[in-house]
């Protein structure tokens, strides 16, 4: 336990620190306990593996090879042909680059990081069908192995973040239980928002809000969206079962009632609530990317349409569940999941043996993937008035698959590469990366199944395209930016060049143009990194205001800056 | 001759009564009751049922249908799926439809026709 818990802390502590770099527009070094990306990969920063095509002569090529990179660190690992070289300066990607301009080396690659797969240690975990199905039999009923959303091979990759947030739109969230308290979100400081025209401020630590009270206590009384908070992130904690993501930030937006009703107002205004803290605190601990919406009724309403077109706007993905009608939603529409908003994602439940549940509405064009719905085990409300007394209940219906394909969402931002994908790239990720299953080919889009394992792993190739490496180069400026000056006397500039992206471009070759009739310039010293621009006027130099451009070329790299010199 | 007239006469005007009599008065009412069935396992009365129940009280109903109740519901199994029974019978009945559990159906905020399973 005590080894499991180093090596998820570990983890957790390098998923944040990758998406540090991320955000960063890093690549580079960033310590020895650090993580960067190359080609959305995570690898020990500045490191690379090296084998040179002669072993003979490997030491001596090295020991040229450390020089040009600068390197701190090369050593032999496996049977010595090749070797592990640490650089002070350069990223992984300007390593290679470096090397591959070398007849001497077989090849080189980035030291890559990797990891063992992670299997919970919850007591519970084995009735998890929906995460890792064994075949296990469940409220009486055998499964197929495989039939899940592959979450064991998924937590190789990342096991969740708290950096983005999960907002369960329901009826609630049972913040005090104690397999979900640590991943409920908590607001990090005090904060107002203005819902339908009124002014409601939440205090620090706040968990959520309820649109029916219009206050910021979400506490669950019906259990409902205790049970899909669970499915999203319950805790690894050797408690009760375990979410999609072990590591998560969910936030409870109540407005479905004891009884589970509630009303389109209501709806709007909880994810109103969210969209506000989200543009207060953004990624300051309040960064919502994904609405878990697990109801339904109602017809198509205008402005609930709106509502989520707003989210949109607001770069959240709206997960909804396709009803539990056994209906066709290409025939009749069911809401929220049939709005066309692009965030929009129908989900349709599948059983154990990766069938169409029998409840479950379904549509070809209008459902986009299937997720496991049937006897899902998660955690209930300790203030129940549906399942009262328990800590944990077995649930079926649409409800329970959505909260799957939100959770599979919020893994996939808690990858490093793939925590800036936008609403729609984190869509496609989610619908790109499914299994076909045969029974669902004719009832759901493409016949998907939600699969976690390549959401996390392939999320990166959907990633924007990385910013180019950053290239070496200068500024140049001068002082002072204006002078004047009499007729036959000199004017003195000082010119200065520094060095950007850390480059190590060379002397700054300076000329001027611009220059007054009968002026004379010179540049002391030239080439060089800094310089004194001298510009002395005679007797018979016309008066007035001269723009100055000072040019400032290294190679193929030229600047320029501009001074005003006044004559008078 | 005359006997004929009479008689046509008498008719006519029983058949116009008995046209006027079937067509719902201008005083109806809209009244429904959930029909009590669950997402995922339906069950709940019947339309049928539900309609002789008001009959058996009296209770003329002049058209039935399914609805629902233009509510949300958490989408689980087990929860209220919303479908409700709607039917029109005369206002001065309300009451005693009232007293049956069926309610007006313009408390409902969206309630909408659907076929009967």
């Amino acid at each position: 336990m005590a080894q499991y818990r180093i090596s998820k802390a570990f983890r957790v502590a390098s998923s944040a620190l990758g998406a540090i770099c991320l955000l960063g527009g890093a690549d580079g070094a960033v310590g020895a306990q650090s993580v960067a990306l190359h080609n959305g990969h995570e690898v020990v920063p500045g490191e690379i593996l090296v084998k040179f095509r002669d072993p003979a002569t490997a030491k001596v090529a090295s020991q040229e090879m450390d020089l040009e990179m600068d390197a701190d660190r090369d050593e032999e690992i496996g049977d010595k042909t090749r070797r592990r070289v640490h650089s002070r300066q350069y990223d992984t990607a300007t390593l290679l680059a470096m090397t591959a301009k070398r007849a001497d080396v077989e090849y080189a690659e980035p030291n890559y990081i990797v990891h063992t797969f992670q299997v919970p240690t919850d007591p519970d975990f084995n009735l998890l069908w929906g995460l890792s199905n064994t075949g296990q039999a469940i409220m009486g009923t055998a499964g197929v192995t495989g039939a899940d959303i592959h979450a064991i091979q998924a937590w190789a990759t990342t096991t969740g973040s708290p950096l983005n947030v999960v907002a369960v739109v329901d009826t609630g969230i049972d913040y005090t239980h104690p397999d979900l308290s640590q991943n409920v979100w908590s607001a990090p400081a005090a904060f107002t928002v203005n819902i339908g025209g009124q002014n409601i401020t939440c205090a620090a630590g706040t968990h959520g809000f309820n649109a029916i009270t219009n206050s910021c206590d979400p506490m669950d009384d019906h259990g409902h969206g205790t049970h899909v908070s669970g499915t999203i992130g319950a805790l690894s904690n050797n408690v009760g079962g375990v979410g999609v993501n072990w590591t998560a930030s969910i936030m409870g937006l109540k407005f479905l009632d004891q009884n589970g009703g509630g009303t389109v107002a209501g709806a709007i205004n909880a994810i109103e609530f969210a969209i506000q803290v989200k543009n207060q605190f953004g990624l300051n601990g309040g960064n919502i990317r994904v609405l878990s919406n697990s109801w339904g009724g109602g017809g198509f309403s205008q402005a609930l349409y709106d509502e989520i077109a707003k989210a949109y706007a607001n770069d959240m993905l709206f997960v909804a569940a396709a009803g539990n009608a056994g209906g066709n939603n290409d025939v009749t529409a069911s809401y929220p999941s049939g709005y066309t908003a692009p965030n929009v994602v129908a989900v349709a439940a599948t059983d154990s043996n990766d069938g169409l549940a029998w409840f479950s509405n379904y549509g070809s064009a209008t459902v986009a993937l299937g997720a496991p719905g049937v006897n899902i085990y998660s955690t209930m409300s300790q203030l129940s008035t549906m399942w009262p007394g328990k800590q944990y209940e077995y649930l079926s219906g649409t409800s329970m698959a959505t909260p799957h394909v939100s959770g599979v969402a919020a893994l996939v931002l808690s990858v490093a590469a793939c925590g800036n994908l936008d609403v729609m790239s984190l869509k496609n990720v989610l619908l790109n990366n499914t299994d076909s299953i045969p029974s669902l080919a004719a009832k759901i889009n493409n016949g998907r199944r939600l699969n976690a394992d390549k959401a996390v792993t392939n999320c990166a190739a959907a990633s924007p395209p990385p910013l180019p490496l950053p290239v070496p180069d200068f500024n140049i400026s001068v002082s002072p930016l204006s002078a004047s000056v009499k007729r036959g006397r000199s004017a003195t500039f000082t010119v200065t060049t520094t060095m950007v992206n850390g480059g190590n471009f060379g002397p700054v070759t300076f000329a001027v143009a611009g220059l007054p009739n009968r002026g004379v310039a010179s540049f002391t010293p030239n080439p060089a990194t800094n310089s004194t621009l001298s510009v002395k006027t005679s007797s018979k130099t016309p008066t007035g205001i001269y723009t100055l451009t000072i040019t400032g070329t290294s190679g193929s790299l030229s600047h320029i800056a501009t001074v005003s010199l006044d004559v008078r | 001759m005359r006997t004929f007239l009479i008689a046509l006469v008498v008719f006519t005007t029983l058949t116009a009564c008995k046209v006027i009599e079937s067509k719902p008065p201008d005083v109806s009412v809209s009244f429904y009751k959930y029909l009590g069935s669950v997402q995922c396992g339906g069950g709940g009365e019947s339309l049928q049922s539900m309609e002789q129940q008001l009959e058996d009280a009296g209770i003329s109903v002049f058209t039935s249908t399914c609805g629902t109740d233009g509510n949300i519901h958490a989408a689980v199994c087990g929860a209220a799926d919303g479908r409700i029974g709607i039917f029109v019978i005369p206002e001065k009945q309300a009451e005693a439809a009232s007293a049956l559990g069926f309610a007006p159906l313009n408390r409902l905020s969206a309630p909408t026709e659907v076929a009967c399973h």
